[in-house]
């Protein structure tokens, strides 16, 4: 009768970062806060997209649950077990199942190793494979992202982006995860390239049933990949559900915002003329309340004053927003 | 008439050419879109009309620049100088690379006003503040005295446009634009760049590999690929029937255009490298509609359909398809 246990479940996660200020009397530390109150959960199988402008935090969200930064609140859970930055254990038993794949292929490979060295040193750490069948096992992983085993001997430089960003969901299989984090791994390559890589991460996803955190900017990217997404804003999730409901319907100012502003390809839709002004305020200096009042086309006083308000149900999503906005409402419209 | 005339523009690094004939053909008030992935040769084909090559590396091998009736490739260096910025202006991707971090965002849109116009301290100082309140910047009273630190990305990019555009220039090559913006950002320098077109007639050469962008600012487009033109023509007949395979499977492979979660019609293969073309057509081996005479005899550009021109041996068999 119950659900699937979630794979990951992420309650109030919070990370900030000291930015200047030394925490004397006087001359007070200053804080970025990167990551708000952030949960959110993922099943089995299942694919998440998160999506939102620089800044918003969703990369730091990613780095979090991986512990690869400190997080000041809140709790990550992997299957069912906390994760602890208090406990190696626990920390080394999520990095065994949950692997990164980054955004620059070629910073997140060591230029000096060969990538099929690259690759032999995952299993080896992990202890995936017996020392003898390492190299047949590194044969296999790049068969698997579709690159020719011969590779194995080269270095980063003498591949293409495409070429490396498959040795990076190489080295991410290789632990046989059952959570991907995938961090705008898409984000530098070209269109027709892009579109390879989709297709293995699609592919794979299915294959093995992984559960995929799909971290990008491009909506649109998301849109076809991720079942679910989550939009953020300065921290913040604003608003979180099915893909398809949420591009075809957001419900929250700043989605609409931000699905209004992605350039349609579509040769006879113009340019929204109705756009959101400004830019996102800097996070070192957050606005009181609701942290999208300043840009919103229908901020009331409420939204100025106190908390940020908390993520809500609201039908088969959630919601940060003291309002439910008929849904027809014109998008961006101007106050 | 044209403003800006290209015609066989060929680029060469020694002896290896990385651009060959090159046609572009620009109005007044036009925005050109040229489109390309990374290595087709669009960014040095901008940097050859402004003659802004690496002279050690690069230089143009052929081919004619005119603009207003005068070829730019023969003028000598010290006319060139007077051709930039003032008849042509150029902005690129990434803004804090091409501002100067130590110099007032005033100063630096005050400084070809300057040396081109002779204009007093005062009066460039008073231009500035005029330049920076028509890209959209809030106080530019106050603003012309900032540094290019203080301002975000957006703003440094307007401020960009207005340095580009200090001495009303008919023409901007826009390198990128917006490519290192945020979506929200992005529209609204999108909006400001086609309201200066609509404003002061400014013809825009809008580089860009985002085919989004493409369909909501340009009235017509030239696709490149591997230093060659595959297909220009007006955008919509370009983006809503494609005449060469490669612009068809661009369109294809955006994942906006297929079902969501199902697997998307990839180009196979990688763009070549800069210099290292393949012979034939170009696209020969990554093409879907390849055949034999694909890999012997390059394509000419020829007339695909109304004023569209598109290198494909099969555009015509293309089209019955369709």
């Amino acid at each position: 009768m119950s659900a699937p246990l979630p794979l990951l479940q992420v309650r109030d996660l919070a990370v900030r970062f000291r930015a200047g200020g030394v925490g004397l009397p006087g001359f007070g530390a200053r804080y970025v806060n990167a990551v708000n109150h952030v949960s959110l959960s993922i099943a089995p199988g299942e694919t998440l997209g998160v999506v939102g402008e620089s800044g918003c935090g969703k990369s730091t969200l990613g780095r979090a649950i991986l512990n690869l930064v400190d997080a000041q609140g809140g709790e990550v859970r992997f299957e069912g077990d906390v994760v602890s930055s208090h406990d190696p254990s626990s920390i080394a038993k999520l990095r065994a199942r949950a692997a990164m794949i980054f955004q620059d292929p070629y910073a997140s490979l060591n230029p000096k190793l060969a990538i099929g060295e690259a690759i032999a040193e995952v299993l080896r750490v992990h202890r995936k494979t017996q020392p003898e069948k390492v190299a047949a096992r590194v044969a296999e992983l790049l068969y698997l992202v579709g690159l020719s085993p011969e590779l194995a001997a080269r270095k980063p430089h003498q591949l293409s982006g495409g070429q490396c960003q498959r040795v990076g969901i190489a080295r991410a299989l290789a632990i046989e995860p059952r959570l991907i984090i995938a961090d705008e791994c898409v984000a530098a390559l070209d269109v027709s390239i892009q579109a390879q890589i989709l297709n293995l991460l699609m592919e794979l996803q299915r294959q093995m049933n992984l559960s995929l955190i799909f971290i990008s900017h491009d909506l649109g990217v998301v849109r076809h990949l991720c079942r679910r997404v989550a939009v953020m804003y300065l921290g913040r999730i604003v608003e979180l559900g099915p893909t398809e409901q949420v591009f075809a319907a957001p419900q929250h100012p700043y989605t609409r915002a931000l699905l209004a502003a992605v350039p349609d390809i579509d040769p006879d839709r113009t340019l929204n003329p109705a756009q959101l002004r400004g830019e996102p305020p800097s996070p070192l200096d957050l606005p009181t309340g609701c942290p999208f009042h300043p840009r919103c086309p229908h901020a009331q006083e409420v939204c100025a004053r106190g908390e940020a308000p908390m993520l809500r149900a609201s039908g088969t999503r959630e919601l940060a927003c003291h309002f439910d906005l008929p849904l027809n409402s014109q998008q961006g419209e101007g106050p | 008439m044209s403003l800006l005339i290209v015609r066989n523009l060929s680029i060469a690094a020694g002896e290896r050419l990385l651009v060959e004939e090159v046609d572009l053909d620009l109005a007044e008030g036009e925005v050109l879109g040229l489109v390309g992935e990374s290595g087709s040769g669009k960014s040095i084909t901008c940097r050859a009309l402004m003659r802004l090559l690496p002279h050690d590396q690069l230089h143009i091998a052929g081919g004619s620049v005119t603009l207003k009736g005068r070829d730019l490739a023969r003028l000598d260096e010290a006319e060139m100088r007077k051709v930039r910025g003032v008849e042509i202006g150029m902005i690129f991707q990434n803004p804090s690379s091409h501002l100067d971090p130590v110099m007032r965002i005033g100063d630096q849109i005050a400084e070809s006003v300057r040396y081109h116009e002779g204009a007093s301290t005062k009066e460039a100082r008073g231009r500035a503040v005029e330049l920076l309140r028509q890209v959209g910047i809030p106080d530019p009273v106050r603003r012309v005295s900032a540094y290019p630190h203080e301002f975000s990305g957006g703003m440094r990019q307007r401020a960009m446009i207005a340095v580009a555009l200090a001495c009303r220039p008919k023409l901007l090559i826009a390198d990128e634009p917006t490519t290192a913006l945020d979506v929200t950002v992005q529209a609204q320098v999108l909006r400001l760049l086609l309201d200066l077109r609509d404003r002061l007639g400014l013809a825009i050469l809008l580089v860009t590999h985002n085919l989004g962008v493409v369909a909501q600012t340009c009235d017509s487009l030239t696709v490149m690929y591997a230093g060659r033109i595959m297909e220009r023509g007006p955008k919509r007949d370009l983006l809503r029937a494609p005449a060469h395979p490669y612009t068809e499977a661009l369109l294809k492979c955006q994942p906006g255009s297929a079902k969501p979660a199902a697997q998307l019609p990839a180009i196979p293969g990688q763009p070549p490298l800069a210099g290292a073309f393949p012979p034939g057509c170009r696209f020969h081996p990554r093409c879907p509609r390849v055949a034999d005479i694909c890999r012997r005899e390059r394509p000419a550009l020829s007339p695909a359909q109304g004023p569209r021109v598109a290198a494909c041996h099969f555009t015509s068999a293309l089209r019955a398809a369709s």
